[in-house]
């Protein structure tokens, strides 16, 4: 019952976060409704960078702490996975934005690319995981991946600064401060700190499972059955 | 008639909780999986 307080927080966090950018936000001037999925858009960047920052930490920690590697790979790949799915989320909600917005779905500008980098990057890291027989060797070699991955993330976030982009520059974290109006940015920070706990919740699922599965494979089945259970 | 621009916010939102409720649903089964492994695997050996 404990570990399901996390994902009931989340959930109604995120309920509150999805009424408040229909219901609450103002409509915005020139793009109309289709600006609400910025509710969803940009919090789900702010989770790809956070996950791709743990994941860079935990991953200097299994090269770092020989004797620890087992911990720090779980969360590793938890959170590659986990910030996958967001980063999945903002690869697909940014163009369905841009079509109505841009009147063209993609652009090859660097922080479009730079972010479709970073997600073949993740899915490289989890089919090379898929397959590689568990083991140290396998956790420090994903462990370079998810550094090199991690590069990636200051690219994508100073994109828009380092080089013409026809993605909008930052609107809260601007040098002369946020360019939103009040209610627009209250409805930004609920949705930022619902999705923060969405995913620390999904993050403490799959960290769970891959620690299910590590005790499982230190203690070796007993008979063929077994095996068969631990391959399936 | 409804807003064009609506019919983009309902996409990009309802892809967007397809994507979470799918994964959360592969979470949730992948944890009721290795539980049961994990049980089986406590069992005493059945006796001959």
């Amino acid at each position: 019952m404990r570990s399901l307080k996390l994902p009931i927080v989340a959930a109604l966090g995120v309920t509150v976060a999805i009424f408040m950018a229909f219901f609450y936000a103002p409509t915005e001037a020139v793009q109309g409704d289709v600006q609400r999925i910025f509710y969803v858009h940009v919090p789900s960047a702010w989770v790809m960078y956070l996950a791709f920052f743990v994941v860079a930490a935990a991953s200097v920690l299994v090269l770092a702490r020989p004797n620890e590697w087992r911990r720090w790979d779980a969360i590793a790949v938890s959170c590659v996975e986990v910030g996958l799915v967001f980063l999945t989320i903002v690869l697909t909600t940014g163009p369905i934005w841009a079509g109505r917005a841009w009147g063209v779905f993609w652009a090859w500008d660097v922080r479009l690319t730079s972010t479709l980098v970073l997600w073949l990057i993740a899915v490289g890291y989890l089919i090379f995981r898929s397959q590689s027989p568990s083991g140290e060797r396998r956790a420090r070699l994903c462990a370079i991946v998810g550094i090199v991955g991690a590069i990636d993330i200051p690219i994508i976030h100073f994109a828009v600064e380092w080089w013409t982009s026809q993605h909008p520059g930052p609107t809260v974290l601007n040098p002369s401060g946020p360019q939103l109006p009040g209610a627009m940015l209250v409805t930004l920070f609920v949705s930022l700190i619902a999705f923060t706990l969405l995913f620390a919740a999904l993050v403490a699922m799959r960290v769970r499972i891959e620690q299910a599965r590590q005790r499982l494979e230190l203690s070796p089945p007993r008979s063929g059955a077994e095996r068969e259970l631990l391959d399936g | 008639m409804a807003d064009p621009s609506l019919t983009y916010v309902g996409a990009g939102f309802g892809l967007a909780w397809l994507a979470l409720a799918v994964y959360f649903v592969r979470l949730a089964r992948a944890q009721r999986d290795i539980n049961r492994k994990l049980d089986q695997q406590s069992k005493p050996p059945a006796q001959d």
